[in-house]
Order: structure tokens, then sequence, then C-alpha cells
């Protein structure tokens, strides 16, 4: 009986051992797979012990690899401080990992998410350091800058910028007899309609407005109209005349070409974006808002669309060229272990030519201003059309409200029934804004 | 004698407490202590990083004001009711079918239970190719027929139905339960019948339905409770119809797919408001308690008819 009491205790301290195993334990940079460290461990100078320190990235794919490639140059570059980078493109997973304590000690994350965690106070106010080192911010481009500020709190560095500009297909315009782009509202409005192709079956063939990408439609297409969704205080403000403006002409074209029809094109466009079969690298679109990358995908999916950038059309000149603009950004986690070696990689890093190689790699626009004159830089197809954009200060920037992405959804709601045809765009807006005041923006 | 028989059974007893103590402390970290801590945590205002603040029942407040819960909970009701009948008939059918002896019963067993075995993720991506209204495989075979399809997942009166047509065809495991309860039935019972004069229609509805009615109501049950865990599906869906990665808070179009899972998901990691996320699990776990013991009733009712039978 005692031997099978002590086979019992056995097999129960072993199991209860096995079972915790899985729970505790932190790993070590060798441990996990992809991580720049497999291939720098062996390649660490011999005597000098560099801080390691975590940064994660929401990045997947081969953007992912250039990524890794440009820390495994960081790393390389010095001794002082040894960055494990890892791909984490799972927003939970960041969650989760912080709250038990174990988060990485910087992220790269987009600037509304780093507002959103500043006022959730995940992350490190960096106004105390900026001010104990005397780093001069004045390096990056201002609007990169208050992209990453709440309440004058400094939430984040910023790395690579991007903001929205028009992309026309140059031989339909010409077919239809125009020479030049349009510069307002109403000739946009009205090229749109000329081009619009409908096949034998009534389906569209070439999508004359840009309805899609429907972020864009949401946006700039609104913006253009000198409309916003929020004051300057960061209040809901849906239910402008100028929002109305920009809805009127958006379901005035889905009626006349069919509210089914435009929906689905813009479902397959959806499905295919960024694809072979992209609507505009197919030539299936005269406009298309979109951001700087698109030359770069264009390229690399040998589309022999004849294209043009310029900027947004406006209502009025002063409108000419609105767009959002938002930043790619490095954080400081507010469970860092290693905060003063974090803080010296990031402002190393985003003043640096290992910035302007992501950059480049990602094809987005810097943030860094040196970059803005840069050659390399100005070489990157539309780079210099989106830099001049920059320069003319007309983005418009998301408010700094931590529940932003609850009052996006909303409108997106509002917009659907509006686009659907089940509201009227005034019966929408005005219920959008009665939703919107329901919700506690903070 | 008696106090060494005691002594023995005491042993016995705190042997198999040994042997069950792995699974007890596993347990009681990763459910029972989760399941507390949510509880606590819906009674809290929480961000998963910062402490929780007390803030009583402020979060199910909210609950009762915010119209997306309600709005995904009537989204998840439509599928948890509409699919489960849905899928419980087509699942009976196929098993009918494939209970009959016939040349290729094997192949037709496998090519009914192979969507069972395709990941969710895959299979989804595949209905979002077949759903698509310029290219896609469905609106190409009703055009045939001079039929214009909907854009399925683009359109709000069209998507949740998309939903249980991708619904339905999964319904393999399902047909397999139902094919084991209709082997069970006593051949004797047919044989009876036929000599009596029943038909085919009567011999369904009169043996055959009241002897699997018992594992149809359970399969009711299981149904119902997957549908209230409805996610993956539309997380890909939305996930891929937005154009974006891991950022959409989007519900589809006008909401029309926001289930009450992915709300809850959204709350809990997009909103970071843990709190108001718990208070909604809290919420489905007293709708899902509720509704299974209504089932349980009922099965315990059907089983007793079919046993009087």
């Amino acid at each position: 009986m005692k031997r099978k009491s002590f086979m019992a205790a056995i097999c129960m301290t072993g199991m209860v051992a096995s079972l915790l195993a899985g729970c505790g334990g932190t790993s070590t940079p060798e441990d996990k797979e992809g991580t720049a460290a497999t291939t720098q461990a062996e390649e660490k100078k011999e005597g000098s012990e560099p801080v390691t320190i975590t940064m994660w990235y929401g990045i997947g794919g081969d953007e992912s690899d250039m990524m890794l490639s440009i820390i495994d140059e960081y790393n390389k570059s010095q001794d002082e401080i040894f960055v494990d980078a890892l791909s984490v493109t799972d927003s939970s997973k960041m969650i989760v990992a912080m709250s038990s304590g174990e988060g990485p000690d910087v992220i790269r994350s987009s600037n509304p998410t780093a507002l959103a965690y500043l006022k959730q106070g995940l992350i490190e106010d960096l106004n105390a350091y900026v001010e104990k080192d005397g780093f001069d911010t004045s390096v990056y481009y201002q609007k990169s800058l208050e992209a990453n500020t709440a309440d004058g709190h400094l939430a984040a560095l910023p790395s690579t910028a991007y903001t929205i500009q028009m992309y026309y297909n140059k031989d339909i315009l010409e077919q239809l007899g125009y020479t030049e782009p349009p510069t307002t509202m109403e000739e946009m409005y009205q090229m749109a309609v000329e081009a619009t192709i409908l096949d034998d079956s009534g389906n569209i063939d070439v999508l004359g407005y840009p309805l899609f990408p429907l972020a864009s439609a949401r946006q700039e297409l609104v913006y253009g109209f000198g409309g916003r969704w929020w004051d300057e205080a960061g209040n809901p403000t849906p239910l402008r005349q100028e929002n109305l403006d920009s809805l009127t002409y958006n379901v005035k074209y889905r009626e006349q070409f069919g509210i089914d029809k435009v929906a689905s094109f813009i479902t397959t466009a959806n499905t295919n974006r960024y694809t072979e079969k992209d609507m505009f690298f197919a030539g299936k679109q005269l406009f298309r808002f979109d951001g700087p990358w698109l030359t770069t995908m264009m390229e690399s999916y040998d589309s022999d669309v004849n294209y043009g950038i310029t900027m947004i059309p406006g209502a009025t000149e002063a409108d000419r060229g609105c767009a959002r603009f938002e930043s790619n950004c490095y954080v400081l986690s507010g469970t860092s272990k290693n905060k003063e070696a974090a803080w010296k990689f990031m402002k190393d890093y985003t003043t640096s030519e290992f910035v302007k190689k992501e950059v480049i790699g990602l094809a987005n626009l810097p943030a860094y201003m040196p970059l803005f004159e840069d050659e390399e830089v100005l070489a990157v197809p539309a780079f210099k059309e989106f830099i001049d954009t920059l320069k003319a200060e007309n983005a418009v920037q998301f408010p700094a409200i931590s529940n932003l992405s609850e009052y996006v959804a909303i409108i997106d709601e509002y917009l659907d029934y509006i686009y659907n045809g089940s509201m009227t765009p005034e019966e929408g807006l005005k219920e959008l804004e009665q939703r919107a005041n329901s919700i506690t923006l903070e | 004698m008696k106090r060494t028989k005691m002594t023995r059974r005491a042993r016995n007893n705190i042997n198999g407490f040994l042997f069950a103590l792995p699974w007890i402390i596993g347990f009681t970290c990763f459910s029972i202590y989760p399941l507390l801590a949510s509880l606590y945590y819906s009674f809290s205002s929480f961000n998963a990083v910062t402490d929780p603040k007390w803030v009583g029942l402020a979060n199910y407040q909210n609950i009762l004001k915010d119209m997306l819960v309600w709005k995904s909970l009537k989204n998840t009701l439509f599928m948890a009711f509409v699919s489960t009948p849905i899928n419980l008939c087509l699942a009976v059918c196929m098993a009918y079918i494939v209970n009959k002896s016939f040349r290729g019963k094997g192949a037709a067993r496998t090519i009914f239970f192979m969507p069972s075995i395709i990941p969710v993720v895959a299979s989804t991506m595949i209905w979002i190719w077949m759903f698509d209204p310029t290219y896609g495989m469905i609106n190409t075979a009703l055009h045939w027929f001079g039929i214009q399809g909907p854009a399925w997942l683009n359109n709000p009166q069209f998507t949740k139905w998309a939903l249980l047509l991708m619904g339905s065809w999964n319904t393999g495991t399902t047909m397999l339960i139902c094919l084991a309860a209709l082997q069970d039935v006593p051949m004797s019972y047919y044989e009876s019948a036929q000599l009596d004069g029943a038909n085919a229609f009567q011999i369904f509805f009169r043996i055959t339905l009241p002897n699997i009615a018992h594992i149809l109501v359970y399969q009711a049950i299981l149904n119902v409770i997957n549908a209230f865990q409805y996610f993956t599906q539309v997380y890909v869906i939305i996930t891929a119809n937005s154009g974006v990665k891991n950022t959409t808070t989007s519900g589809g179009p006008a909401n029309s797919i926001l289930m009450y899972p992915l709300y809850i998901f959204y709350n809990a990691f997009s909103y970071m408001k843990m709190g108001k996320a718990s208070a909604m699990a809290w919420l489905l776990f007293i709708i899902i308690a509720i509704l299974t013991a209504i089932m349980v009733k009922v099965t315990r009712k059907t089983s007793e008819v079919a046993g009087s039978e």
C-alpha cells in the first residue's frame, strides 16, 4: 500500500511539474523562431555585453523579413544594445503579453494605437525622456509629432508616415478627351460619370467615381468637400453640410449606376485589393485614392496601367489635397524592463540611416525631416509627389481620443445604411450624430 | 480488522485524489480562477494591464444601453435558431440517404463528411471566393439561369443567408451522429410497419423520427451553443473584406454579421474594455445556461416519450 502511495505521489509530482512547465519561464531570444537573435547571437563582439531589448512589430510576410534585416544591421552597427525583434501581427497578443508583464520593451505601431495605449496608461509618456536628454524633436516632421501627441504628452517617436493622394488612369481620361486630371469635386464627378462603363449584364466594368477603397470614401472623399467627422476638440460632428454634400454625390453615383452593381464592384475590388487582379492595376478604375506604396505594388505585379498622381480635388482650392495623415511609430512599453536602453534605441533608430531603409523598404513616407531631401528617398516612385503634398500642410489628423475606433465603427455602420439606400444621407447623419453622442469620447 | 479496512479505504481515497490532483490543479488554475476573475472584472473598469477599478454595475448598465450589444445578440440568435433546424434537416436527410444500400454509398459518406475536416479558416476563404459577385461560382451559376446574384457579403440583406449557406456545407459531423442513431433503430420496427402496409412517409414520421428524436434534440443543443460561439467565420470574412488586417472593428455591412462573441472580442482587445467584455461574456453564459436548461428538459421529455413508445 505504501508503495502504491509512493508511486501515486511520484506520478502526481511528475504530472504537476509537466503541467506547470508550459506556464512559466521566459523565452530567451535564441528560443524564438524568426527573431533577429538567431543569426546575430553568434556574431556578438567578444567581451561586450549589450543590453537586450525586445521589439515587436505588426508587419508580416516579406516586409517582416525586411524589418528583421534592418534590425540585424542595427545590432551589428553598435555593441550597446541588442534588439530582439519579433513580428507580432495579432494585436490581442500584444495586450495579453503586456497584461502578464511579458510584453516587449518597444512596440512599432500606428499613431492611433499609440495614442489609445497612452490614454489607457499602457505605455510611457515620452515627455520626461525628451526633457531629460534634451532631445531635439524638431528633427521630425511636425505633423508626425502632433499625430503622436495627446494633451501635450508624447506617446511615441515617429518613424514613417503616410498620406493619401489621387492616382488616375491617364488612358481613360485621354479617351474621354481630357488632358488634365480634375481639380474640383464637380469636375471629378463629371469625368467619373463619363468614364463609367457597364458590361452587357449591366455590371460595372470600369468604376469612375473613387468609391473604393471604402476607407478613402469615408475620409478623403469627405475631406475634399471640406467635411470632417469631428471638430478640433475631438467632438463628433457628423451632421455637417460638407459631409452631406459628399454623401449626396456618392449616393447620386450609386443610384445612377445601380446600388447593387456598385456594391458588387466594390466587393470584388476589396477581395482583390493589392493583388495582381487589383481593379486599378487592371485598368478598371479611373480614380483611386491610395497611399505612396501603390506604385511599388504596381511595379511588383507588372501592371502596365498608364497612371498619374495628383492632389485630391477639392470643393474649394483650400480643400485640395486634403487627406488623412497617419504615422507609424515606436512606443516605449510601460512594462519594459530596460526603459533606458529602449529609449536610446528608439531615438537612435528613428533618426538614422536605418529608418531610411524602413521608409524605402515599406514604401512609406519619412517622418525624419532630413529624409525629405534625401536623393534615395526621392528616387522612390511617387515619393516626390507625396512629400510635396506633406509640405503643403493640408493633412487631416485623427483626433486624439481613446475610443476613436468605436466612433469609426459607428460611422461605417451608418455609411453602409446610406450606401445601400436604406437611409438618405440626411437621415443617416442625423441618427449617426445621436449615436455618436451616446458613446463617451475620451 | 474494521479499523484496517477503513484505513485502506482512506488510503485508496488519498491515492485517487493524488492521481486526480494534476487535473484538479489545472482545472482550478485555468478554468475556475479565470471564471471567478472574469466575474470580478465584469464589475470593474479594466484594460488588462493597469489595476482594475471597481465600478459596480456600470458595465452591465452600459451593455443595456449599447445598441451594438443588442444588434450582435439579434444576429447571433438568428444564426442559432435559423441555422440549427436547417442544418439538422440537412444532416438527417444526408444520413437517411447514406443509410440506404446503394452502389457508391461509401463514396457518398466520404463526400458528405469531407467538408467537416477542412479547417474553418480555409473553408471560409474558399466561400469568400465563391461568394464574389463578379468572379464567384455562385453568381456565375445563378447567371446561367438568368438570375442576377447579389453581392452576398456586401449587402446586409444577404450576409446572414450567406453564412447559413456556408454553415450548411459543414454538417458532416451531425450527419455521422444521425447515421449512428438511424442504425440503432431496430429493423423489426420497419418490418412490422411494412407488414402493416405503412408507406415511406409514415415509416419516417412514425418510426424513424421518434426513435432518433433524443439524438436530434441533443444535436440541436450543441448547434445552438456552437452558434452562440460563432466567431472565426465572421472574423475571417470581415478581415478579408475590410482590406486591413487586425485593426478592423467592423461588424460587416451595416453590422449585419456582427456576432456577439466578435463584439466581446472587439471590446476586450480593440477597445481595451475588459470589464465590459467580461460582463458581456457573463450575460452570454446566463443566456446559454437558460437555453440549455430548457433544451435538456425537452430532451428528457422526448426520451421519455420515445421510451414509452
